[in-house]
């Protein structure tokens, strides 16, 4: 309890330049969460499903930019549908997308918190009615984690740890409590998932952070706080710059190094903390033999 | 007296027409040729592309001769992008995007998940949350792909340069290879946004729409390795939709769509001629050496159809009662779709 306690309060300080906004719906439901596999690459914002309901700005602020579906057949193409994008204080933009056609106010550039933006809707590339929210932070060019500056969400769920691999030369070996192995270099890999109370255990997330352990040494830290791009590569910031390909094997399975194993006793920790402080810890005994 | 009288008048006359006389632009004459039903398909082969058009109306798309023909006919998925060389009819979401040809032949398919479109006889896939762009071959590889910190706001391309600008503020110019011969990040307005942008065909000149307060209106000329602004105006700030952007074939103008606002610069003289514009530019075209301009346009009446001279003076205006409607130009022939018929009018000078 104390932990989470620490936890949140250290998350709080860490993104205390954001102002506190409010949900841009009133039902909430998070589908997919920041830093998430999206055909391939991070996915930059969060998706919040429910039925079609009205949309509200995160802050008061400007109309920058609007893309409305089917507007001229020589804009560019979007996956997004119909989105806007708002201006607010410091630097903050916020995009919606997905939204229902004609349902945006392009003629009303400032918006307050009271006022409706648009109706969540099944424009672009996702078939379901939902709404895409990214935020992003111009003055330092990174995409943010929504999340980190809207109200904290109940959920009790915490973040599952299911397989945890070691790969050398194309060997899956995959670890519990009683695994020997014999001492080299070897990738090692979790398949780990996280899910909401307002999303259902079926849906799985990507967790907010995710450390390793080897011997109690804190040997890699995976945090999805901001993406920024760096010399053209889409970034995760606060993971000592971790690219998509680098980090997920495949939807749910992250790298999470290359380590050398010498003989000895060897304990595995991994932490999963999901953005409300909950924590799922997996603990593995390894013997390695010479 | 009466004589003289008539002598001046003649001497006014003539020297009226020798000082202020020009020369007649040409006259264009439209003929129609032949209407096509896209309802009744003749399908047939060919295995030539000279005189075959690319066409994409109410639901269908596919490719037609200049004889009115249809080679090849398929209805859209979700969207497509054609080309005289082939099209890409894709799903709302894809792992892949498949390639087919005129004939509805399989080309090849492009691994990659997004949207794709073509500019300027070029292939690009966009990323579906609208950061990146991949640069496709026409074998459908993959020749390079960039990553950007926001939206794009407009991709373009003109000979061997690919024009980027973002909703941050950044326009880039890329080389044929994928590389950066020229990122500028703006910061001359309140707010820094880029709503649109192109280059011309020789590279010399960019025409950009940025900013609010001020929105600024620009043409960019490159000197001694860089893009420089050139000349710039005002505009209301009351844009805040992507701006479509252009040049006309001869390079010598500049188009630009604001917000009820349509612009041509005359770059030689960089002079502005501006009128009133409602609604959305869904095709324009730039008839050969005509001097024209043709507009399909949509607002919430309908689709229109404007033909004009460079100096924005129009000579020719109708509102078409259609649900879809398209314009294309073809070897001096002029498609003009409406709902489910082409009709194709021969352009002569006159």
């Amino acid at each position: 309890m104390i932990n989470r306690f620490l936890f949140l309060f250290l998350m709080g300080l860490s993104v205390s330049s954001i102002n506190a906004f409010q949900w841009p719906v009133s039902e909430i439901s998070v589908l997919a969460s920041f830093g998430q596999n999206e055909f391939g690459s991070f996915l930059k914002g969060i998706n919040l499903g429910g039925s079609s309901q009205d949309v509200k700005a995160l802050d008061s602020g400007e109309l920058v930019f609007y893309s409305q579906q089917g507007g001229s057949p020589l804009d560019i193409p979007s996956g997004l549908g119909t989105y806007v994008i708002y201006q607010h204080d410091n630097g903050i933009r916020s995009l919606y997308g997905h939204l229902q056609d004609n349902s945006i106010h392009t003629d009303k550039l400032i918006v307050s918190l009271e006022d409706v933006i648009g109706k969540t809707g099944n424009t672009g590339m996702d078939p379901g009615s939902m709404l895409y929210l990214q935020l992003i932070d111009t003055e330092f060019k990174k995409y943010i984690n929504p999340l980190l500056s809207l109200p904290l969400l109940n959920d009790q769920l915490k973040p599952r740890i299911k397989n945890v691999y070691l790969l050398s030369r194309g060997e899956k070996i995959i670890l519990n409590s009683k695994t020997n192995i014999k001492s080299g270099v070897f990738g090692l890999f979790a398949d780990i998932r996280d899910s909401g109370d307002n999303a259902g255990f079926y849906n799985s997330l990507a967790p907010f952070s995710i450390s390793l352990y080897l011997n109690g040494e804190n040997l890699a830290n995976i945090n999805f706080e901001s993406l920024k791009v760096v010399d053209g590569n889409m970034l995760l910031q606060e993971s000592d710059g971790i690219s998509f390909e680098e980090l997920y094997k495949n939807d749910w399975e992250f790298f999470l190094g290359e380590f050398e194993f010498n003989p000895g006793d060897v304990m595995i920790e991994i932490s999963v903390k999901d953005f409300s402080g909950n924590e799922g810890v997996k603990l593995i005994p390894l013997k390695i033999t010479e | 007296m009466k004589i003289i009288k008539t002598i001046i008048i003649l001497l006014v006359f003539f020297t009226y027409v020798i000082v202020f006389g020009r020369p007649l632009n040409n006259e264009i004459t439209y003929s129609p040729v032949w209407v096509n039903n896209l309802d009744v398909t003749e399908n047939g082969k060919s295995d030539s592309n000279t005189g075959i058009y690319p066409f994409h109306l109410d639901g269908k798309l596919g490719y037609i001769t200049d004889t009115g023909k249809i080679v090849y006919s398929e209805d859209l998925l979700y969207g497509a992008v054609i080309d005289d060389k082939g099209f890409i009819n894709y799903s709302r979401q894809n792992n892949v995007l498949v390639v087919k040809g005129i004939n509805g032949q399989f080309q090849n398919i492009i691994d990659k998940p997004g949207y794709p479109f073509f500019s300027g006889n070029r292939r690009f896939v966009l990323s579906y949350d609208n950061n990146s762009v991949s640069k496709i071959n026409l074998s459908g590889d993959i020749l390079w792909e960039k990553t950007y910190g926001s939206s794009l706001s407009s991709v373009s391309a003109r000979g061997s340069l690919v024009f980027v600008s973002t909703t941050d503020g950044g326009i880039q110019v890329l080389d044929k290879l994928g590389e950066s011969l020229f990122y500028k990040q703006i910061k001359s307005s309140r707010i820094n946004i880029v709503y649109g942008g192109s280059i011309s065909d020789d590279g010399e000149y960019m025409v950009t729409i940025t900013g609010i307060d001020p929105q600024l209106l620009s043409i960019w000329k490159y000197s001694e390795n860089n893009y420089q602004i050139e000349n710039s105006w005002s505009l209301s700030s009351e844009l805040r939709r992507h701006g479509l952007t252009g040049f006309s074939t001869d390079n010598r103008y500049a188009y630009i769509e604001a917000e009820q606002e349509f612009f041509i610069i005359d770059i030689k003289r960089m002079k502005l001629n501006s009128m009133p514009f409602s609604g959305r530019i869904q095709y324009i075209n730039f008839p050969g050496k005509s001097g024209l301009v043709q507009i399909l346009g949509r607002n919430k009446d309908g689709y229109y159809l404007i033909v004009m001279e460079k100096d924005l003076n129009k000579l020719f205006y109708a509102s078409l009662k259609a649900n879809d409607s398209s314009l294309n130009i073809y070897n001096n022939k002029l498609l003009l779709g409406i709902d489910h018929k082409i009709i194709a009018y021969n352009m002569e000078a006159m």
